[in-house]
């Protein structure tokens, strides 16, 4: 039941990578260097996904994630194809496609916490599920579950489905595919399955990373679905915003928002003087911020024992 | 469960309640409520709109919070409800099933999470009607979607059943079938059941007993094998009727043969000899008690 949206998302997804394949191609043929900047720049901040292991040679390569990953290391390019043209293009297309994947999961996640302990008050449904033996801790956990496991086990899948498909598409073709584009040059002599393998366990290990980090997040997501009345995505937006502006106005400070910034999964490049260094947040914020989610929970579960009603 | 209580609290009552408070506000929705319900029984909750029944039922299944003693199934609601919903179902409202779902996966959903949910059963049930298990619960009538919920219920082995107003809005036909089937298929000597409606004429035949609330107070509670001692009518003639509103009547009403009075307590022979002795509805006997309570 839980499965079926993101299952459909995933297959259409995985048509649309394949379909707009042959319309990236024309963008990345043309300025390779340009988007291999951009992906590289982009992966650096999706910190649920990419973060560090982002094997880009070409562009930026200044780029240190927020968590720093062990065996997340160099350049996967050189060893995926022998040809530069080939090697380039498939170091670039694949994060690309994975970063693709993490986008839109954390968008799917993102609108199911929010709506989960929402729709069921909406249309009264909760009165249905609360007459199982089910406790709230435990319906709780398991939408949790979902967002924070099952979800992204569905799309690393997924991606890495993808990735497979293209890799074999681009990598492997002994005859031109396209006359005149890059893609019609790209050969098989030196692609090895193996570095294949080691590009998508760096992608899962950095989205295990990732999601460690984004488990207060998750959790704060569902209070706001479960404390709304009229609507949660407000509450989880301007409850954060007040707070920054109240801090800032009386305390002058922006504690609240540098705090916040640290579980938010990010989307936008954040231009740094520092040569795009960030550092790490270390263990202890890690620590602290599944500290506020244990709490968050218990808060959660309490409003959906007593605070139902809408 | 901290405070300290009566030894006989709870001991084989399938739900126990003393002095039971819910408050919103000023307002005193359940207003220290004593309710024993004994195995077996099925009781008949009636009260006009706003006199705490839905509250009082929800404070039984712990979805209130609420003060006072609470046992159902010998635990407390407030503090294990889904322990005590192993053994307790409700249906709270008409059609809050999720929408979302296909009939066969309420049925996945339910076997899921309920130990005691037979499943082979809710699909014979299912199977007498014209509810496939294919179809989405969001394109059934209202009908339909109670019939299906009185399906799970009914295949759910429970001591205790509680309906909130299980018919409304629902055709009179269909009304009777839902009783019928519920006193046919389910009730037996082990199962406890709570009707809360606004049609106390059409499960009167199937009760045991009856509870009248008020502005959040119980104001009777009889067995109805009592009530209809302790009640009596008579319909007298305009002669004898300032004769019989001596003896204390506690209400009056015209019909076309002349004046009916109620009586509680009445010696029903006294009483004989004044007019034409009836017994009174339960309706009658609720609108009764309801006019004594407002004028004191």
């Amino acid at each position: 039941m839980l499965l079926i949206t993101p299952a459909i998302l995933v297959l259409a997804q995985v048509l649309i990578v394949l379909l707009g394949m042959f319309a990236a191609e024309q963008i990345l043929t043309t300025n390779l260097d340009k988007v291999g900047a951009w992906v590289s720049s982009s992966g650096n901040n999706v910190s649920i996904s990419v973060t560090v292991d982002q094997p880009i040679e070409v562009g930026n390569s200044a780029a240190v994630g927020k968590q720093p990953l062990p065996g997340a290391t160099g350049p996967v390019g050189g060893q995926l194809g022998g040809a530069p043209d080939a090697g380039s293009l498939l170091t670039v297309l694949l994060p690309l496609v994975h970063l693709l994947f993490v986008w839109v999961l954390i968008l799917i996640s993102t609108i199911y916490l929010l709506g989960t302990l929402y729709n069921d008050r909406r249309d009264r449904s909760i009165l249905f599920f609360k007459s199982m033996p089910v406790a709230e801790w435990q319906e709780l956990g398991s939408k949790l579950l979902v967002a924070v496991l099952l979800a992204p086990a569905i799309y690393l899948f997924a991606s890495c489905l993808s990735q497979g498909m293209l890799w074999l598409l681009l990598g492997t073709g002994d005859q031109p595919m396209d006359s005149g584009s890059v893609v019609g040059s790209v050969t098989v002599a030196g692609a090895e399955p193996f570095s294949l393998l080691q590009l998508w366990s760096q992608q899962g290990l950095a989205l295990l990373t990732g999601l460690l980090w984004v488990v207060p997040f998750y959790m704060w997501l569902l209070l706001a679905s479960a404390a709304a009345s009229r609507s949660p995505v407000l509450i989880a937006i301007l409850v954060p915003i007040a707070l920054i502006v109240v801090e800032r106005v009386v305390l002058g400070s922006s504690y609240s928002s540098a705090l916040g910034q640290l579980y938010l999964p990010q989307f936008s490049p954040v231009s740094d003087d520092s040569g795009g260094v960030q550092p790490s947040p270390g263990l202890q914020w890690l620590v602290a911020g599944w500290v506020a989610a244990a709490v968050m929970f218990a808060v959660t579960a309490w409003l959906r024992k007593f605070r139902f009603e809408l | 469960m901290g405070e300290p209580m009566n030894q006989e609290f709870g001991t084989n009552a399938v739900v126990e309640a003393r002095s039971l408070q819910r408050h919103f506000g000023s307002v005193r929705a359940v207003d220290g409520v004593d309710l024993t319900l004994k195995p077996g029984s099925i009781t008949g909750l009636v009260g006009p709109n706003g006199a705490g029944k839905t509250t009082l039922l929800r404070c039984l299944l712990g979805l209130e919070r609420s003060r006072g003693d609470l046992l159902v199934m010998q635990r407390d609601p407030r503090r294990q409800r889904h322990r005590v919903q192993e053994q307790v179902c409700f249906i709270a409202d008409t059609a809050v099933l999720p929408r979302w779902m296909r009939v066969h996966q309420l049925l996945d959903y339910t076997a899921s999470v309920h130990p005691r949910f037979d499943r082979s059963r809710a699909e014979a049930i299912l199977a007498d009607t014209n509810i496939a298990p294919q179809t989405q619960i969001r394109t059934l009538s209202k009908g339909m979607t109670v019939q299906l919920h009185l399906a799970l219920v009914l295949a759910i082995d429970a001591k205790l059943l509680i309906l909130d107003e299980p018919t409304l809005g629902l055709d009179i036909l269909f009304r009777k079938r839902f009783f019928d089937q519920l006193l046919r298929d389910y009730h037996h000597d082990q199962r406890t059941i709570v009707i809360s409606t606004h049609h106390i004429e059409e499960v009167e035949s199937i009760l045991t007993d009856v509870v009248f609330m008020d502005a959040g107070k119980v104001i009777l509670n009889q067995p109805l094998a009592a009530l209809a001692e302790r009640y009596i009518e008579i319909e007298v003639t305009t002669e004898q009727l300032e004769l019989a509103r001596q003896r204390a009547p506690i209400s009056e009403r015209a019909t076309t043969a002349g004046t009916v009075l109620m009586f509680e307590d009445g010696d029903a022979e006294e009483l004989a000899a004044l007019g034409r002795l009836r017994a009174p509805e339960i309706a009658d006997i609720f609108l009764a008690k309801l006019g004594m309570g407002k004028s004191q």
